[in-house]
Protein backbone atom coordinates (compact mmCIF):
# COMPACT_ATOMS: atom_id res chain seq x y z
CA UNK A 1 0.00 0.00 0.00
CA UNK A 2 1.44 3.07 -1.30
CA UNK A 3 0.67 6.88 0.83
CA UNK A 4 -0.80 8.02 -3.22
CA UNK A 5 -3.43 5.25 -2.63
CA UNK A 6 -4.92 6.32 0.85
CA UNK A 7 -4.80 10.17 -0.39
CA UNK A 8 -6.70 9.03 -3.56
CA UNK A 9 -9.34 6.79 -1.50
CA UNK A 10 -9.13 10.07 1.44
CA UNK A 11 -9.94 12.29 -2.17
CA UNK A 12 -12.81 9.96 -3.29
CA UNK A 13 -14.60 10.26 -0.17
CA UNK A 14 -14.06 13.84 -0.17
CA UNK A 15 -16.36 14.16 -3.21
CA UNK A 16 -18.79 13.45 -0.25
CA UNK A 17 -18.19 15.97 1.99
CA UNK A 18 -19.58 19.39 1.27
CA UNK A 19 -17.04 21.39 3.51
CA UNK A 20 -14.20 19.72 0.76
CA UNK A 21 -13.19 20.89 -2.39
CA UNK A 22 -14.00 17.34 -3.57
CA UNK A 23 -17.57 18.19 -3.66
CA UNK A 24 -17.41 20.68 -5.86
CA UNK A 25 -15.17 18.98 -8.21
CA UNK A 26 -17.43 15.89 -7.97
CA UNK A 27 -20.48 18.73 -8.97
CA UNK A 28 -18.62 20.05 -12.16
CA UNK A 29 -17.64 16.59 -13.24
CA UNK A 30 -21.05 15.63 -12.97
CA UNK A 31 -22.64 18.32 -14.88
CA UNK A 32 -19.88 18.51 -17.65
CA UNK A 33 -19.80 14.84 -18.00
CA UNK A 34 -16.17 15.17 -17.81
CA UNK A 35 -13.34 12.77 -16.67
CA UNK A 36 -10.99 13.29 -14.47
CA UNK A 37 -8.44 14.32 -17.72
CA UNK A 38 -10.92 16.41 -18.56
CA UNK A 39 -10.72 18.43 -15.04
CA UNK A 40 -7.06 18.08 -14.87
CA UNK A 41 -6.95 19.61 -18.03
CA UNK A 42 -9.38 22.73 -17.16
CA UNK A 43 -7.57 23.52 -14.48
CA UNK A 44 -4.03 23.39 -16.02
CA UNK A 45 -2.88 20.66 -13.99
CA UNK A 46 -1.36 17.28 -13.33
CA UNK A 47 -3.96 14.41 -12.79
CA UNK A 48 -2.31 13.97 -9.45
CA UNK A 49 -3.34 17.66 -8.23
CA UNK A 50 -7.24 16.97 -7.89
CA UNK A 51 -6.22 14.72 -5.05
CA UNK A 52 -4.50 17.51 -3.38
CA UNK A 53 -7.49 20.14 -4.52
CA UNK A 54 -10.31 17.45 -3.34
CA UNK A 55 -8.75 17.62 0.15
CA UNK A 56 -8.67 20.79 0.72
CA UNK A 57 -11.66 23.21 2.38
CA UNK A 58 -14.26 24.64 0.34
CA UNK A 59 -13.83 28.69 -0.02
CA UNK A 60 -16.74 30.01 0.18
CA UNK A 61 -17.73 32.54 -3.52
CA UNK A 62 -19.67 34.47 -1.25
CA UNK A 63 -17.20 36.03 1.15
CA UNK A 64 -14.69 38.53 1.03
CA UNK A 65 -11.95 35.66 1.30
CA UNK A 66 -13.04 34.05 -1.51
CA UNK A 67 -10.43 35.17 -4.36
CA UNK A 68 -7.61 35.15 -1.18
CA UNK A 69 -8.26 31.33 -0.90
CA UNK A 70 -8.24 30.42 -4.12
CA UNK A 71 -4.79 31.70 -4.62
CA UNK A 72 -3.68 29.90 -1.81
CA UNK A 73 -5.39 26.66 -2.99
CA UNK A 74 -3.69 27.37 -6.20
CA UNK A 75 -0.23 28.23 -5.63
CA UNK A 76 -0.22 24.98 -2.91
CA UNK A 77 -1.55 22.35 -5.51
CA UNK A 78 -0.07 23.82 -8.19
CA UNK A 79 -3.53 24.97 -10.23
CA UNK A 80 -4.79 27.80 -12.22
CA UNK A 81 -5.87 30.12 -9.62
CA UNK A 82 -7.99 32.19 -12.31
CA UNK A 83 -9.14 28.27 -13.67
CA UNK A 84 -10.10 27.58 -10.48
CA UNK A 85 -11.89 30.19 -9.64
CA UNK A 86 -14.16 30.42 -12.82
CA UNK A 87 -15.00 26.58 -11.78
CA UNK A 88 -16.11 26.97 -8.64
CA UNK A 89 -18.28 30.06 -9.31
CA UNK A 90 -19.86 28.40 -12.37
CA UNK A 91 -20.83 25.09 -10.17
CA UNK A 92 -22.06 27.56 -7.46
CA UNK A 93 -23.89 29.41 -10.06
CA UNK A 94 -25.36 26.09 -11.05
CA UNK A 95 -26.13 24.84 -7.85
CA UNK A 96 -28.05 28.45 -7.23
CA UNK A 97 -30.40 28.54 -10.64
CA UNK A 98 -30.95 24.48 -9.45
CA UNK A 99 -32.50 25.61 -5.56
CA UNK A 100 -34.63 28.61 -7.05
CA UNK A 101 -38.51 27.24 -7.64
CA UNK A 102 -39.63 27.52 -10.91
CA UNK A 103 -42.21 30.38 -11.10
CA UNK A 104 -45.95 28.65 -11.43
CA UNK A 105 -46.69 30.24 -14.66
CA UNK A 106 -43.30 29.19 -16.00
CA UNK A 107 -44.25 25.51 -14.97
CA UNK A 108 -47.77 26.01 -15.84
CA UNK A 109 -46.87 27.08 -19.78
CA UNK A 110 -43.98 24.61 -19.38
CA UNK A 111 -46.46 21.34 -19.58
CA UNK A 112 -49.23 23.04 -21.40
CA UNK A 113 -46.50 22.96 -24.32
CA UNK A 114 -45.84 19.50 -23.91
CA UNK A 115 -49.53 18.76 -23.38
CA UNK A 116 -50.23 20.49 -26.97
CA UNK A 117 -47.62 18.36 -28.62
CA UNK A 118 -48.71 14.99 -27.85
CA UNK A 119 -52.15 16.05 -28.79
CA UNK A 120 -51.06 17.08 -32.63
CA UNK A 121 -48.79 13.77 -32.92
CA UNK A 122 -52.20 11.83 -31.81
CA UNK A 123 -54.39 13.55 -33.79
CA UNK A 124 -51.93 13.55 -37.27
CA UNK A 125 -51.18 9.31 -36.35
CA UNK A 126 -55.53 8.94 -36.18
CA UNK A 127 -55.48 11.14 -39.59
CA UNK A 128 -52.52 8.36 -40.97
CA UNK A 129 -54.96 5.50 -39.52
CA UNK A 130 -57.84 7.10 -40.98
CA UNK A 131 -56.05 7.26 -44.68
CA UNK A 132 -55.15 3.53 -44.32
CA UNK A 133 -58.19 2.70 -43.74
CA UNK A 134 -59.77 4.19 -46.59
CA UNK A 135 -57.16 3.28 -48.75
CA UNK A 136 -56.88 7.11 -49.84
CA UNK B 1 7.58 21.50 23.52
CA UNK B 2 9.01 19.52 20.73
CA UNK B 3 9.43 20.43 16.88
CA UNK B 4 6.79 17.92 15.90
CA UNK B 5 4.41 18.87 18.72
CA UNK B 6 4.56 22.44 17.36
CA UNK B 7 3.86 21.85 14.17
CA UNK B 8 1.29 19.25 15.10
CA UNK B 9 -0.38 22.00 17.24
CA UNK B 10 -0.05 24.91 14.85
CA UNK B 11 -1.81 23.06 12.17
CA UNK B 12 -4.26 21.81 14.90
CA UNK B 13 -4.95 25.41 14.68
CA UNK B 14 -5.47 26.21 11.52
CA UNK B 15 -7.93 23.62 11.02
CA UNK B 16 -9.71 25.36 14.06
CA UNK B 17 -9.78 28.69 12.10
CA UNK B 18 -10.88 27.27 9.01
CA UNK B 19 -7.87 27.44 6.78
CA UNK B 20 -8.50 26.01 3.02
CA UNK B 21 -5.36 23.99 2.72
CA UNK B 22 -4.60 22.75 6.58
CA UNK B 23 -7.23 20.05 5.59
CA UNK B 24 -4.98 18.44 2.99
CA UNK B 25 -1.93 18.84 4.93
CA UNK B 26 -3.19 17.17 8.14
CA UNK B 27 -4.24 14.71 5.54
CA UNK B 28 -0.90 13.82 4.23
CA UNK B 29 0.73 13.84 7.42
CA UNK B 30 -1.59 11.80 9.49
CA UNK B 31 -3.30 9.29 6.84
CA UNK B 32 -0.58 7.06 5.77
CA UNK B 33 1.01 6.86 9.89
CA UNK B 34 -2.86 5.94 11.11
CA UNK B 35 -3.33 3.39 7.78
CA UNK B 36 -0.36 1.41 8.90
CA UNK B 37 -1.23 1.59 12.86
CA UNK B 38 -5.14 0.34 10.93
CA UNK B 39 -3.51 -2.05 8.82
CA UNK B 40 -1.43 -3.62 11.69
CA UNK B 41 -4.02 -3.82 13.92
CA UNK B 42 -6.65 -5.11 11.42
CA UNK B 43 -3.85 -8.18 11.15
CA UNK B 44 -2.96 -8.67 14.19
CA UNK B 45 -6.50 -9.00 15.77
CA UNK B 46 -9.40 -9.61 12.59
CA UNK B 47 -6.52 -11.36 10.61
CA UNK B 48 -7.74 -8.81 8.02
CA UNK B 49 -5.88 -7.46 4.69
CA UNK B 50 -8.87 -6.04 3.17
CA UNK B 51 -7.37 -2.72 1.73
CA UNK B 52 -10.80 -0.78 0.93
CA UNK B 53 -12.04 -1.90 4.92
CA UNK B 54 -8.35 -0.68 5.77
CA UNK B 55 -8.38 2.70 4.44
CA UNK B 56 -12.41 3.32 5.50
CA UNK B 57 -11.78 3.20 8.53
CA UNK B 58 -8.67 5.51 8.05
CA UNK B 59 -10.25 7.66 6.52
CA UNK B 60 -13.37 7.81 8.91
CA UNK B 61 -10.97 8.67 12.04
CA UNK B 62 -8.55 11.23 10.23
CA UNK B 63 -10.44 13.01 7.73
CA UNK B 64 -14.48 12.65 8.64
CA UNK B 65 -13.96 12.48 12.52
CA UNK B 66 -10.87 15.00 13.06
CA UNK B 67 -9.97 16.96 10.01
CA UNK B 68 -13.73 18.00 9.41
CA UNK B 69 -14.34 18.24 13.01
CA UNK B 70 -11.15 19.10 14.97
CA UNK B 71 -13.01 21.01 17.89
CA UNK B 72 -13.82 17.34 19.01
CA UNK B 73 -10.28 16.94 20.05
CA UNK B 74 -8.82 17.92 23.04
CA UNK B 75 -5.22 18.88 23.16
CA UNK B 76 -5.28 18.98 27.23
CA UNK B 77 -6.67 15.69 27.25
CA UNK B 78 -4.53 13.51 24.92
CA UNK B 79 -1.81 13.66 22.01
CA UNK B 80 -3.23 13.64 18.46
CA UNK B 81 -1.73 10.58 17.38
CA UNK B 82 -3.08 8.69 20.04
CA UNK B 83 -6.49 10.66 19.60
CA UNK B 84 -6.09 9.15 15.98
CA UNK B 85 -5.83 5.98 16.69
CA UNK B 86 -7.99 5.15 19.17
CA UNK B 87 -10.03 6.73 17.20
CA UNK B 88 -9.27 4.50 13.66
CA UNK B 89 -9.69 1.35 16.04
CA UNK B 90 -13.47 2.17 16.71
CA UNK B 91 -13.79 2.74 13.50
CA UNK B 92 -11.97 -0.74 12.41
CA UNK B 93 -14.36 -2.48 14.84
CA UNK B 94 -17.20 -0.77 12.91
CA UNK B 95 -16.14 -1.44 9.29
CA UNK B 96 -15.60 -4.96 10.75
CA UNK B 97 -19.19 -5.12 11.83
CA UNK B 98 -20.56 -3.46 8.90
CA UNK B 99 -19.05 -5.99 6.69
CA UNK B 100 -19.62 -8.82 8.85
CA UNK B 101 -23.67 -7.76 8.55
CA UNK B 102 -23.41 -7.23 4.42
CA UNK B 103 -22.16 -11.04 4.14
CA UNK B 104 -24.15 -12.90 6.65
CA UNK B 105 -27.56 -13.59 4.81
CA UNK B 106 -25.12 -14.83 1.35
CA UNK B 107 -25.15 -18.26 0.79
CA UNK B 108 -22.08 -20.47 1.94
CA UNK B 109 -19.46 -20.36 -0.97
CA UNK B 110 -20.76 -16.52 -1.47
CA UNK B 111 -19.18 -15.74 1.50
CA UNK B 112 -16.28 -17.82 1.41
CA UNK B 113 -15.38 -16.19 -2.20
CA UNK B 114 -16.56 -12.78 -1.61
CA UNK B 115 -16.24 -12.13 2.32
CA UNK B 116 -12.80 -14.15 2.93
CA UNK B 117 -10.96 -14.26 0.07
CA UNK B 118 -8.17 -11.49 0.07
CA UNK B 119 -8.63 -10.55 3.70
CA UNK B 120 -7.55 -14.60 5.03
CA UNK B 121 -4.45 -16.41 4.61
CA UNK B 122 -4.58 -19.21 2.10
CA UNK B 123 -4.11 -21.62 4.59
CA UNK B 124 -7.05 -20.32 7.08
CA UNK B 125 -9.22 -20.30 2.93
CA UNK B 126 -8.20 -23.78 2.41
CA UNK B 127 -9.70 -24.34 6.04
CA UNK B 128 -12.49 -23.09 5.16
CA UNK B 129 -13.29 -24.34 1.78
CA UNK B 130 -12.43 -28.00 2.98
CA UNK B 131 -15.09 -27.48 5.97
CA UNK B 132 -17.66 -26.53 3.40
CA UNK B 133 -16.78 -29.71 1.16
CA UNK B 134 -16.66 -32.01 4.14
CA UNK B 135 -20.27 -30.91 5.09
CA UNK B 136 -21.84 -30.72 1.88
CA UNK B 137 -20.40 -34.65 1.62
CA UNK B 138 -22.00 -35.12 5.03
CA UNK B 139 -25.48 -34.01 4.35
CA UNK B 140 -25.50 -36.14 1.32
CA UNK B 141 -24.57 -39.25 3.46
CA UNK B 142 -27.15 -38.15 5.62
CA UNK B 143 -29.50 -37.53 2.80
CA UNK B 144 -28.91 -41.26 1.82
CA UNK B 145 -28.89 -43.02 5.75
CA UNK B 146 -32.71 -41.68 6.12
CA UNK B 147 -33.79 -42.80 2.94
CA UNK B 148 -32.25 -45.96 3.54
CA UNK B 149 -33.51 -46.33 6.95
CA UNK B 150 -37.44 -45.45 6.02
CA UNK B 151 -37.20 -47.50 2.82
CA UNK B 152 -39.54 -44.22 2.07
CA UNK B 153 -40.98 -45.51 -0.91
CA UNK B 154 -43.22 -43.23 -0.14
CA UNK B 155 -42.24 -39.85 -1.88
CA UNK B 156 -43.98 -37.81 0.32
CA UNK B 157 -42.24 -38.88 3.12
CA UNK B 158 -38.78 -38.60 1.39
CA UNK B 159 -39.60 -34.91 0.69
CA UNK B 160 -40.57 -34.50 4.24
CA UNK B 161 -37.33 -36.16 5.35
CA UNK B 162 -34.86 -34.26 2.85
CA UNK B 163 -36.58 -30.89 3.63
CA UNK B 164 -35.74 -31.99 7.69
CA UNK B 165 -32.22 -32.97 6.61
CA UNK B 166 -31.93 -29.71 4.85
CA UNK B 167 -32.40 -28.12 8.22
CA UNK B 168 -35.72 -26.70 6.49
CA UNK B 169 -37.99 -24.74 9.73
CA UNK B 170 -40.87 -23.18 7.78
CA UNK B 171 -43.97 -24.67 8.03
CA UNK B 172 -45.44 -23.45 4.72
CA UNK B 173 -42.85 -26.29 3.05
CA UNK B 174 -43.60 -28.79 4.68
CA UNK B 175 -47.70 -27.88 4.32
CA UNK B 176 -47.09 -27.63 1.09
CA UNK B 177 -45.24 -31.12 0.48
CA UNK B 178 -48.23 -32.51 2.52
CA UNK B 179 -51.08 -30.72 0.37
CA UNK B 180 -52.81 -29.04 3.49
CA UNK B 181 -51.39 -25.21 2.60
CA UNK B 182 -54.89 -24.27 2.40
CA UNK B 183 -55.60 -25.09 6.08
CA UNK B 184 -55.26 -22.58 8.71
CA UNK B 185 -51.55 -21.81 9.96
CA UNK B 186 -52.09 -23.11 13.80
CA UNK B 187 -53.05 -26.40 12.46
CA UNK B 188 -51.10 -26.78 9.61
CA UNK B 189 -47.65 -26.24 12.20
CA UNK B 190 -49.92 -29.15 14.82
CA UNK B 191 -50.17 -31.68 11.78
CA UNK B 192 -46.52 -30.95 10.53
CA UNK B 193 -44.98 -31.33 13.95
CA UNK B 194 -47.01 -34.64 13.94
CA UNK B 195 -45.52 -35.82 10.66
CA UNK B 196 -41.80 -34.95 12.01
CA UNK B 197 -42.07 -36.57 15.18
CA UNK B 198 -43.31 -39.86 13.38
CA UNK B 199 -40.55 -39.43 11.13
CA UNK B 200 -38.13 -38.88 13.81
CA UNK B 201 -39.29 -41.79 15.68
CA UNK B 202 -39.35 -44.28 12.58
CA UNK B 203 -35.79 -43.23 11.83
CA UNK B 204 -35.02 -43.87 15.89
CA UNK B 205 -36.27 -47.38 15.56
CA UNK B 206 -33.56 -48.08 12.70
CA UNK B 207 -30.97 -46.45 15.05
CA UNK B 208 -30.52 -43.47 12.70
CA UNK B 209 -30.85 -39.79 13.75
CA UNK B 210 -31.50 -36.80 11.15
Amino acid sequence: MSERDILQWAAKRAAEEPQLLGYELREYREVNAATEDDLAIALECPRDALVCLALCRRPNPNTPSFRADVEQIALHCGVNAQKLAVLLREVDSLRTIRQVPVPPHLAAGQSGLLAAARDRRRKARKKRNAKKRTGK
Amino acid sequence: MSDGEQDESALHQRLLSGDVTAPEEAARMYLPLIEKHVAARAWNIYHINDRELIWNATVNAVLLDYILHPARFDPSKSGLLGYLKRAAERDLINEVAKNRRQHRGEDLYGDVEEGIRGRNKPSELARIMRDAEQETISRIQRQRDTAAATNADDKRDSALLRLMVDGERSTSKFAVVLGIEALPVAEQRHIVKQHKDRLKVQLKRSKRRV
